[in-house]
């Protein structure tokens, strides 16, 4: 059995030896050339987009009534005399503006329904909530413009008219939904989603259309 | 007893004493035989060593690098112009590349989504770019378009014929970073897997070698 102290200086010197020898394989390398480097940064932060449906100030949204928006939009809609149209806001949630938006409407069973948009708040029609008259459809003030008609369930229709989807961040516009003609069945149950695409074959609504802002090129 | 004590000490003493003499002795004489032997000649060799050095800066009007990019959606592109300049003594060998570190990594920097997330590429122009983005003289490819996923290791760098040239160069640098991807965001939210609403701070780093080195016969 070896002393503690000579062990302890084999040990040292072995270790001694591995270093010099780690140092005379590398310093060669090292000293033979010399690198020269220059570096810079970049930060970038990439936009979101997309599209949601707020509650209305026109009619009260059941599937929503509390939050800010709604991931999607489902409403029970009435058909045949006394029925009356929903009411719901679609509001630009990304940080780009838009140039187009995908409207879907699911409900059970046959018929179409109708969507128009309006610039502007939809006021409250004659037989409408609180109103006198029939039909209780709302009155826009501002510019009117169809959506859908006679939407089948479950189809995409990409809307690009001005005035189909709100092009400005945060922007809004206002919705109103009422049975088609055939109908669907009486108090079907629809519900109505949005999508944006950036464009290209892995657009989810079938289309390839780019949907929001041109794509640009800054020199700065 | 006492006889045997006495007789003992003055003959070690006496050893010692001769041990000390005979080490005077050889000192005194190996010093002489030295100092006897010792002739010197002198000169000098006057030496600097050269300078491997680059730098970035600006090219043009433009605010070069760094650079703050927001809101960037799929197809933008963004160019910045940059000197990259051998300020150096030392010409730099023909190659050179291009690194990146990206904190945090995600879709945009790290290929999760495939196909998807920043890319990368530069030209050269043979003379300053002007502001709006156009070059009067010879473009030149020096890295085409690269995800920055691909980055697993530096990137090579080709063309770049004046810094390699000689001291004192300068490549006027086209820097262009766009963005690829194609998302449908459904009912306001982004897919799982996503370039959308991201941030990250990219460092980029040219790095190239000295000129090969000489061996002179004066």
């Amino acid at each position: 059995m070896l002393h503690p102290h000579v062990s302890f200086l084999r040990r040292t010197a072995v270790f001694t030896a591995v270093l010099l020898s780690a140092w005379l394989a590398v310093s060669p390398a090292a000293g033979a050339s010399a690198i020269a480097v220059a570096s810079a940064r970049s930060s970038v932060a990439s936009a979101s987009f997309g599209a949601v449906v707020t509650p209305t100030a026109v009619t009260s949204v059941p599937s929503c009534p509390s939050s800010q928006y709604c991931t999607s939009y489902t409403f029970t809609l009435t058909s045949g005399p006394g029925a009356t149209p929903a009411f719901f806001d679609v509001w630009n949630s990304g940080s780009v503006r838009l140039v187009g938006l995908s409207y879907r409407a699911t409900w059970g069973g046959p018929g179409g329904i109708d969507v128009t948009a309006c610039s502007v708040a939809w006021t409250s029609g004659p037989g409408g909530p609180g109103g006198p008259g029939p039909g209780g459809q709302g009155t826009c003030s501002g510019t009117q413009t169809a959506v859908m008609t006679n939407e089948t369930s479950g189809t995409y229709d990409p809307a690009t008219l001005s005035g189909t989807f709100p092009p400005a961040r945060g922007g809004e516009i206002y919705l109103e939904a009422q049975a088609g003609a055939p109908a669907p069945p009486p108090n079907a149950v629809v519900t109505v989603s949005l999508s944006v695409c950036s464009g290209g074959a892995g657009c989810s609504d079938g289309t390839t259309s780019r949907q929001i802002r041109a794509a640009t090129t800054t020199n700065a | 007893m006492m006889k045997n004590e006495k007789g003992t000490r003055p003959r070690a003493a006496r050893r010692l004493v001769a041990l000390a003499f005979a080490f005077g002795v050889l000192s005194l004489t190996g010093a002489g035989v030295y100092a006897g032997l010792q002739a010197t000649a002198t000169s000098t060799s006057a030496v600097t060593s050269g300078t491997l050095l680059m730098t970035l800066s600006g090219d043009g009007s433009s605010g070069g690098l760094p650079e703050t990019i927001s809101n960037m959606a799929p197809g933008d592109v963004y160019n910045v112009y940059v000197n990259l300049s051998n300020t150096g003594t030392l010409a730099s060998a023909a190659g050179m590349t291009l690194a990146e570190s990206a904190s945090p990594a995600n879709a945009l920097t790290n290929g999760s989504i495939t196909g998807e997330g920043l890319a990368v590429s530069i030209t050269q122009c043979s003379v300053a770019w002007s502001s709006a983005g156009a070059c009067s003289g010879t473009t030149t490819s020096i890295l085409s378009s690269t995800l920055l996923s691909a980055f697993g290791s530096p990137q090579s760098l080709s063309n770049v014929p004046s810094l390699a040239a000689s001291t004192g160069k300068l490549a006027h640098l086209q820097f262009s970073l766009s963005l690829s991807g194609t998302e449908t965001s459904v009912n306001g939210t982004a897919p799982s897997q996503t370039i959308e609403g991201l941030s990250t701070t990219i460092t980029w780093t040219f790095s190239e070698q000295q000129r090969t080195a000489t061996t002179t016969n004066a």
